[in-house]
């Protein structure tokens, strides 16, 4: 585009946007027509369509005179076309609101972030500003441009009314009063509007319940571990007990545990194990990753149970005191196991801690 | 000062309806630049576009002129305005309805004026 052109267009859009009271056919129309004149005229003053432009009135000026003579602008009184009625604007407004809502809570909801047991106050920060900058520039971008004549929003629209300029005042009117105007059907835009706030109310009352629930298949899953665990105890003493040779024990186990076995095979063998109880089981810790927070997104890998065992030495006569053990027993999810937490079960490590009264 | 300039503003407003009307009758047809040249040529009582414009949407919508496009210009041809190479053009033609309101505001005119120069006259006196 020429700089020419520019400066005819910027003045044929600026009657254009004062122009919206008589409606887009007749607009159309007066703007056609001055656009021959303007050009016919440029032609005749050597070919400055500026020069010509500045010779000729403002389209301010023009547009009222229009509307002056169509009785829709009054010079004394002003515009007689009717304002749109007070709820309609207030319920256009309301809906503009709720839009912009909408477009925000998106954009939080694509930005959430999981603080986790430790939260790391750097990324807070950060994220907390980048939401409050966002929110701040979607407020001034919203009132900046709303108030601008020719604007329109998904409010206006849904309740059928544009905001024109007349006589240099703009205001709110009903689009079935600006002859020869398309009404627009709104159904689909009501629609449209209501099914997104709905969609985004289901996101955000669900996000939270959905990380409930994975936290809460995650606690029972370490319940289940923990019992495994006990589980895993409880069946090495049982097959010490009935005489399994350690040899058949070990296959599974670090060497850690497989000297604890032995260790315990020897008491048994020695006569010195009478009998046995599981005590406290204590789910330890999940490991998730490199750091011992628990995220809702990481798979843990490994999980570390503590199992207490009593073991009641043979004695002569009297009450015996038990002696008590510590197993840690850590198990670790396989890679075949199709069950979300399950474990293969094995001891990697034992820590015993042992108060004996022998 | 300020009061004549305004009432000339008043005056032209009136005026400009019935100088339009006369021009077409006089000339056929005439697009919208045509006839704020004409009118601006006749002498002292300039009207511009503000003013040529709107006066023309109300007398086409009053029914006193009929319009047409003329797309890629116009040239004068034998049977009047043709098309022909430039940017569309407007024209207005007075109508029936036009002639006829002409006739009677020339007449309506005409009285004032009399009785304009009757009271100059007794003035001069």
């Amino acid at each position: 585009m020429t700089k020419e052109t520019d400066a005819l267009e910027q003045y044929l859009s600026k009657l254009e946007a004062e122009l919206e009271a008589i409606g887009p056919v007749e607009s159309a129309d007066v703007i056609a027509e001055i656009r021959s004149h303007l050009t016919e005229a440029a032609a005749d003053a050597g070919g400055d369509i500026e020069a010509t432009i500045e010779q000729f009135d403002d389209p301010e000026v023009l547009a009222a005179r229009i509307l002056e003579e169509r009785g829709i602008l009054s010079a004394g009184t002003g515009s007689t076309l009717p304002e749109a009625p007070g709820y309609a604007k207030a319920m256009a407004l309301v809906f503009d609101i709720a839009m912009w809502l909408v477009g925000v809570l998106f954009l939080l909801f694509f930005a959430y972030i999981d603080v986790g047991e430790k939260p790391n106050i750097t990324v807070i920060i950060i994220a907390w500003t980048l939401v409050t900058a966002l929110a701040a520039a979607s407020v001034w971008w919203w009132t900046k441009g709303r108030r601008r004549p020719g604007r329109r929003t998904a409010g206006l629209d849904i309740m059928g009314l544009r905001r024109i300029s007349i006589g240099g005042a703009t205001r709110i009117v009903r689009i079935a009063d600006i002859p020869g105007a398309k009404k627009v059907s709104n159904l689909g835009q009501t629609i449209g509007v209501a099914l997104a706030i709905l969609l985004l109310l289901s996101f955000v009352n669900s996000m939270p319940r959905q990380n409930k629930q994975m936290v809460a298949t995650w606690v029972e899953s370490a319940v289940q571990e923990s019992s495994t665990g006990t589980q895993i105890v409880s069946s090495l003493y049982r097959d010490v007990t009935i005489g399994v040779k350690p040899g058949e024990l070990t296959g599974a186990s670090t060497s850690q545990a497989r000297s604890a076995i032995k260790d315990l095979v020897s008491r048994r063998a020695s006569g010195k194990l009478e009998s046995y109880e599981i005590g406290k089981v204590e789910l330890a810790a999940w490991q998730s990753g490199k750091d011992r927070s628990i995220s809702p997104w990481a798979v843990p890998e490994t999980t570390t149970v503590f199992v207490t065992v009593e073991e009641f030495p043979k004695g002569a006569g009297g009450a015996t005191v038990p002696s008590h053990y510590t197993y840690e027993v850590i198990c670790k999810p396989e890679p075949e196991t199709k069950y979300s937490g399950g474990c293969v079960y094995l001891i990697k490590s034992v820590k015993i801690s042992r108060e004996d009264t022998d | 000062m300020e009061d004549l300039s305004q009432w000339l503003v008043q005056l032209r407003k009136g005026v400009v309806e019935l100088l339009v009307l006369r021009l077409l009758a006089l000339k056929g047809e005439l697009h919208g630049y045509a006839i704020v040249k004409e009118l601006n040529s006749i002498g002292r009582l300039v009207a511009g576009e503000s003013t040529v414009y709107p006066v023309l949407k109300r007398l086409a919508s009053d029914g006193l002129v009929t319009s047409r496009w003329v797309e890629g210009g116009a040239v004068e041809g034998g049977s009047g305005v043709e098309a022909g190479a430039g940017p569309p053009r407007k024209y207005y033609r007075i109508s029936d309805l036009g002639s006829a309101f002409l006739t009677d505001a020339t007449a309506e005119w005409d009285a004032l004026v009399d009785s304009l120069n009757t009271l100059k006259g007794e003035g001069n006196d």
